[in-house]
């Protein structure tokens, strides 16, 4: 009787039958010792397979024993639902300090029923706080869409301003889309062109709110669409 | 004892005149000098990331890159986003824009005017930036011992 190679345990290997195979493990470490092909002679006696022995030392996992496989699996499908719950979490993040343009937004929002897809701020300062706070917490917005009209800080400072958070933090660049007049149009796209991932359009005064809502919407689906 | 910061961001800030005048201040604040708005957000988030942000920024009105207010709006902001305890905001600016900063100042918070003197040098424009300076790290109460 050769002794097992794991532990050098020398007494004799317990028999498990499986549909074609006997399988022979140590009965101090569960290592598999002997494998045998049966071509199925054995399937009538494959259902009582549990060790014929007392000997609970017999059931402690050992690390590369048979039953490590396990263990991997569940780890696998964890993260898989935490990447997916993480997924949920994240938002379009949407700065907009025009009050009817946000009505107009949050209407179409609620007309698509995507409320829990979108987080609205209105004000360019509260903007960065809750962008640091959504990347702090790992949850980094899907787009940022900020309104020209949105308080103390100019759309492009916000824009650069996020985007040093994102090398600071070595974070991804999040897609950006500013929303502006067609006079400052040039100056921004001249910041945008630098920054990477960004776009500017034009707010088109002349359209009704919610069609202009819609447009930006459409965008942003597009956007994130192409960024995937 | 651990080091605390001034973050300065003014076109004057790598000047020799501005690292001299700095030298006078406690040995356990060192000076982080920024000549643009972007400079100083990106060393803002190297303090950041550190868990404890500058003990006081001093913030030229005309910074370039970033003005003057958008900074010290941003990096407030960044401050209560990444959950640090707000510096001392100094604002510098020239008499002419004087009323613009006292009208800011009260939005910001824990933060101070400082009127640069026309008749002034630059030498002495920075050593009474530092004077300013140590008068507001006294008011911080020790703030900078931690």
């Amino acid at each position: 009787m050769s002794s097992c190679p794991s532990c050098g345990h020398t007494g004799q290997p317990i028999e498990h039958l499986r549909k074609h195979y006997r399988v022979g493990v140590c009965a101090n470490c569960g290592t598999a010792l002997v494998i045998g092909f049966d071509g199925g002679a054995n399937q009538a006696a494959t259902a009582p397979s549990i060790p014929p022995t007392t000997d609970t030392d017999a059931y402690q996992l050992t690390p590369t024993g048979p039953h490590a496989v396990v263990g991997s699996r569940g780890t696998a499908s964890e993260s898989r639902a935490r990447a997916s719950q993480e997924k949920q979490l994240r938002k379009i993040l949407i700065i907009c300090g025009s009050d009817e343009l946000d009505a107009a937004l949050t209407s179409v929002v609620s007309d698509a029923e995507r409320e829990a897809d979108i987080l609205s701020v209105a004000d360019s300062a509260n903007g960065i706080e809750v962008f640091c706070k959504m990347v702090k917490g790992e949850h980094k917005p899907k787009l940022v869409l900020i309104d020209d009209d949105a308080g103390p800080i100019p759309s492009q400072d916000v824009a650069r301003v996020i985007r040093l958070v994102e090398a600071g933090l070595d974070e991804n660049r999040t897609p950006l889309l500013i929303v502006g007049r067609p006079d400052e149009a040039q100056a921004v796209k001249a910041v945008l062109g630098a920054l990477g991932n960004a776009r500017f359009v034009n707010k088109g005064h002349d359209a009704a709110l919610d069609d202009q809502a819609r447009r930006l919407l459409m965008l942003v689906d597009k956007i994130l669409k192409r960024s995937k | 004892m651990a080091r605390r910061h001034i973050l300065l961001a003014s076109p004057e800030a790598k000047s020799p005149g501005a690292e001299l005048a700095f030298k006078q201040l406690s040995d356990t604040v060192s000076v982080m000098p920024a000549e643009d708005g972007l400079t100083c957000v990106r060393q803002f988030m190297e303090l950041a990331q550190t868990g404890v942000g500058p003990l006081v920024t001093i913030i030229d009105y005309h910074t370039t890159e970033i003005s003057g207010p958008s900074l010290a709006h941003a990096l407030r902001s960044m401050e209560r986003g990444f959950g640090l305890t707000p510096s001392a905001i100094v604002m510098r600016c020239e008499a002419s824009d004087r009323e613009a900063v006292a009208a800011l100042i009260p939005n910001l918070g824990r933060a101070v005017q400082l009127t640069k003197k026309p008749a002034y040098t630059e030498e002495q424009q920075m050593k009474r930036l530092v004077k300013a300076c140590e008068k507001v790290l006294v008011q911080l109460k020790g703030r900078g011992k931690r």
